[in-house]
């Protein structure tokens, strides 16, 4: 059975791209269009794994992160965050809430299913 | 420097070029993201459409180097060489019975003596019988027993003479079917060496053509996958490009929050002349700002035009490479030529020659055992007729004992009688001689046609149940030749056909994204906007060496290393050291990870 991966940006094109290249490579994908869209769905869908991007309106990645890590259903999944942002202090405020990965965008498609295939063993 | 009043209306004049500056820039953020969705969609297809062509060059480049088609081949040859072998015996087979044919000849010649010497006996029997008869009527009453065996004599040179005449008609029906026959071996024999040599030819050549096209496909098939990848790449860069939008979208928002704070900053109430300080540092500020809005703009629609016309030449890349692998395709496979006919209507048309061939060697061979039978026929009739004349000349004899009987009954006067029936009776041992010679000669003909017509029969038997294998082997190598051959005209045709409307998909995708050049016009507006305050705010009040302190603020805005770079350069600049910003140098981290350098995993 296909894993299943939540992607979480606020740009409908990233989602596309992220979605696509995970469809292409054997994975389901659900999607969200925030970080509140996302916890919402995360409360009552298991899902495998879960890409976010930082900087999103109604609740950002860092806040998400905090949230799935708070909750229960999909507590120690791993989080990717796939985001613009390279600072590293935001690298280290996500790290400590929870992230298991960093990804600086643009990403290639073979970079993606790599980390994926990483942390989802 | 003290700024006069004219200066704060010229300041507060850069507010009225920046506001639509924003809202141009606004627009600009947001009204990309309905295209790049479209184009995002159009990649999803062309992707599926492209993986079903290389899928399809697969199954083609499959069907003409998998194992039907080594079976084929293999069949091939095992059949090229039953052919070559049959043919090579069907040649020697013909050169026996023609010389079999020309021996009957040579013996049929012979037989011109004995049949000679038949005549010469009827002519003697003639006149034997007539001076039987003068004889007789010159002795009268003595004489008249000698009448009737005249009359006996006389039958029998008529019996010889159509006994012989039969024998010469038959020989002379078997010199004309035995020259029309040889006649026809020996231009069936040339028209099968030309025709063979010609169709063995080409049939080696189609041989070596299917053992290349397999090997080729072997080849091809891994071509098809670096191509494959090559599209992967090609899907990799437009996937990656397309990123762009979101991050061009996040620059352009940083860039509108700066204009919009310069703006907040160009209140009024701050261009309030009593305060000349504080309208110098606005002012300097204002120049700042914008220079660096200006690189920021600059670098994120170059960023934006970019990928764009990477997703466009990628996606023509992706269209390009599928057309190259069809034609390729149908090159490799040996599909069709410029003629439009594949090699492999070719190897059928040389398969159902080779089927003519053989049938026409077949029938030679079923002609060749009909002459023979009609040889040992005719050999058979002109026996009987030698058995007549022999039986013809046993009575003769005993004409010829009873002439010499009479004679002595008849005392002196019959003398000359007796003369007579002694010639009589040589002439039927001449008959015996004769027949004797004739008999020799038929048996030998009836042995040498004998162990032809025997040799044929068998031959015949044989060459028919193999003549028949081949042509039914050849009927099963013609039909796999065909089903493969409609496989591949239907796949090419589809592989063809698809290539065809997936350039044209893209291209009319392609050609209709003019997002890049429409960012780039309103881009152009804002920093011709943006450069004009530079200018006059440059010109009321120089760069401060400070700039880099002046915007420290806004470094906090940015998310992106590339706008890091951006604002480093400025500041580097107005320190008056190099200023160049390259996607080198924003591409210049370490690669720290295994998976690259913009992933971190913790």
């Amino acid at each position: 059975m296909a894993k299943l991966i939540m992607s979480a940006d606020d740009s409908a094109s990233v989602r596309q791209m992220v979605a696509f290249t995970l469809k292409q490579n054997g994975y389901d994908v659900v999607e969200a269009v925030d970080g509140r869209d996302a916890l919402n769905k995360l409360n009552t869908q298991k899902v495998d794994m879960l890409l976010t991007d930082l900087n999103m309106p109604n609740m950002d990645g860092i806040g998400l992160i905090k949230g799935v890590r708070a909750g229960s259903l999909n507590k120690f999944i791993p989080i990717v965050m796939l985001t613009t942002e390279s600072n590293d202090t935001k690298k280290a405020e996500g790290k400590a809430a929870g992230a298991t990965g960093w990804i600086v965008k643009p990403f290639k498609p073979e970079q993606l299913i790599a980390v994926v295939k990483k942390v989802l063993g | 420097m003290i700024l006069d009043t004219g200066k704060n209306t010229e300041i507060s004049g850069w507010r009225e070029i920046i506001k639509p500056s924003i809202d141009i820039l606004k627009r600009m953020a947001g009204t990309t993201e309905d295209v790049f969705l479209q184009i995002g969609s159009e990649l999803q297809m062309f992707y599926q459409r492209s993986a079903e062509i290389s899928g399809m060059a697969n199954q083609l480049v499959a069907t003409v180097s998998g194992d039907n088609v080594k079976s084929l081949t293999m069949s091939l040859e095992r059949m090229m060489a039953d052919m070559d072998s049959y043919l090579a015996s069907a040649r020697s087979r013909s050169a026996d019975s023609c010389a079999t044919l020309q021996q009957v000849q040579t013996l049929l010649d012979k037989l011109s003596e004995p049949l000679e010497g038949f005549q010469k006996m009827n002519k003697t029997l003639r006149m034997l019988s007539i001076s039987t008869k003068i004889e007789s009527a010159r002795l009268g009453e003595l004489g008249s027993g000698f009448v009737n065996l005249a009359m006996d004599v006389e039958k029998l040179s008529h019996q010889v003479n159509e006994k012989s005449a039969g024998i010469m008609a038959h020989r002379q029906l078997l010199f004309t079917m035995i020259a029309a026959n040889l006649a026809d071996v020996r231009s069936t024999e040339a028209q099968q060496n030309t025709k063979v040599k010609s169709i063995l030819h080409d049939t080696a050549e189609n041989l070596h053509s299917l053992v290349q096209i397999n090997e080729s496909c072997n080849r091809f098939g891994e071509t098809v996958a670096v191509v494959s990848n090559e599209v992967t790449v090609s899907i990799s860069e437009v996937v990656s490009s397309m990123q762009m939008h979101d991050m061009t979208r996040q620059q352009l928002e940083h860039v509108v929050e700066a204009l919009e704070r310069l703006t907040s900053e160009l209140s009024d109430a701050n261009l309030s002349a009593d305060n000349n300080a504080g309208l110098q540092r606005l002012v300097i500020e204002a120049g700042d700002v914008c220079e660096l809005q200006e690189a920021q703009l600059r670098f994120a629609s170059g960023e934006l035009y970019n990928a764009v016309c990477i997703i466009i030449e990628n996606l023509r890349e992706i269209a390009r490479k599928q057309s190259v692998i069809a034609e390729d395709t149908a090159t490799i496979t040996g599909a069709a030529d410029s003629g439009g006919s594949s090699f492999v209507d070719v190897m059928s048309n040389g398969m159902a020659a080779v089927t003519s061939v053989l049938s026409s060697c077949a029938d030679a061979d079923r002609t060749m055992t009909e002459t023979m039978k009609k040889v040992a026929q005719t050999i058979d009739e002109i026996a009987a007729f030698v058995t007549d004349i022999e039986t013809i000349g046993s009575e003769i004899d005993l004409i010829a004992l009873n002439s010499q009987i009479k004679a002595a009954l008849t005392g002196p006067e019959g003398a000359a009688l007796g003369v007579l029936a002694e010639a009589i009776k040589r002439l039927s041992d001449e008959a015996v001689r004769q027949t004797d010679s004739v008999a020799a000669t038929l048996t030998e003909i009836h042995s040498v046609t004998e162990y032809l017509l025997l040799d044929s029969e068998d031959d015949e038997n044989q060459l028919g149940t193999r003549i028949s294998a081949m042509q039914s082997e050849l009927a099963a190598t013609l039909g796999s030749l065909g089903s493969m051959n409609s496989e591949m005209n239907h796949v090419l045709s589809s592989l063809k056909s698809r290539v065809l409307t997936l350039t044209e998909d893209v291209e009319r995708a392609t050609a209709g994204v003019v997002v890049h050049e429409q960012t780039k016009g309103m881009a152009d507006t804002v920093l011709a906007n943006l450069e004009l305050i530079v200018a006059e705010s440059r010109r009321i009040e120089p760069a401060s060496n400070e700039f880099k302190e002046n915007l420290r603020h806004m470094e906090a805005h940015y998310t992106m290393e590339s706008e890091r770079h951006i604002h480093e350069a400025l500041a580097r600049k107005r320190s008056g050291q190099s200023a160049i910003v390259s996607q080198v140098a924003v591409n210049s981290s370490i690669d720290e990870s295994e998976f690259g350098d913009n992933v971190d995993l913790f």
